[in-house]
């Protein structure tokens, strides 16, 4: 009975945890999103030109890679009964999180030549940190994939899955804010 | 929640995602049109209301954490639209 009870307890210690995380990811992501905001309100003209070297297509492409891999860590959580299938879904989230690195890596490579523009400074410097802050946590919680398919457990897989579709939702909203307002 | 219910879920959000950028694809070098950019944003709520409550697990169990999870996208898509309509409410 007791070590039910210490179950239950740590179970909703690790509960309280995760949301604490999802909420702060929020927190941090929602400051960001909102100084872009408005900074854009401020700065009309020279938003909507550098704009211009943004490239929506692959930013829309990405959007697909993300979605199907946070659909790929769904899978994950709902085949916990199953350690190869488990482990399968895992590497596809991670590598599908890394194609996402990747794409985005092209991206900046084609929008690096707009940066030396000084009217085009404040958008850059925005775009680059919340953009590569969401990039961090891809990477990072991609490479954390890797680590959790190795030693499958299950309440590592559940935040790690929780805190992929946080990051998934961040995008959903960071692609037409930042690329089509 | 069953594997069926989560592929279809999943199905929904990677075409809703597909529509949504194949939309936005159509303007490359000038600006979206406000009603093109009100579907995106629609559509961008419905996918996170798809993954909060199917691919977090969310559906029938926490109904106010759900809802406080869609709510975030909900006031940014809110605040980008309004910022796309500023202009044209102005002049």
């Amino acid at each position: 009975m007791a070590a039910i009870s210490t179950t239950e307890e740590s179970d909703e210690g690790g509960d309280l945890l995760l949301w604490v995380l999802v909420w702060g990811e929020l927190a941090a992501f929602g400051i960001l999103l909102l100084g872009y905001l408005v900074m854009s309100v401020l700065h009309p003209e020279s938003f909507a030109l550098a704009k211009l070297h943004l490239a929506p297509r692959l930013a829309g492409f990405n959007t697909i890679v993300l979605l199907t891999s946070s659909w790929q860590a769904a899978l994950a959580v709902r085949y916990q009964d199953k350690p190869q299938l488990q482990r399968l879904f895992l590497l596809l989230a991670a590598t599908l999180g890394f194609v996402f690195v990747a794409l985005k890596f092209v991206e900046y490579g084609s929008e690096w030549s707009a940066t030396g523009d000084p009217n085009l400074q404040t958008f850059f410097e925005l775009y680059f940190l919340v953009t590569g802050f969401h990039l961090a946590h891809v990477a990072f919680v991609g490479l954390l994939f890797v680590f959790a398919s190795i030693r499958l457990e299950r309440s590592t897989i559940i935040i790690l899955t929780t805190v992929w579709h946080v990051i998934d939702i961040v995008w959903l909203v960071m692609f037409p804010v930042i690329y089509l307002t | 929640m069953n594997g069926s219910k989560l592929f279809s879920s999943a199905n929904w959000v990677i075409m809703l995602g597909i529509v949504a950028a194949l939309i936005a694809a159509q303007w490359k070098d000038q600006a979206i049109p406000v009603v093109a950019l009100a579907v995106i944003l629609a559509f961008t709520i419905a996918k996170v209301r798809l993954i909060v409550l199917d691919f977090m697990s969310l559906r029938g169990t926490r109904p106010n954490l759900a809802r406080a999870l869609v709510m975030w996208p909900a006031f940014f898509a809110v605040a980008g639209l309004a910022k796309a309509l500023a202009p044209a409410v102005w002049q």
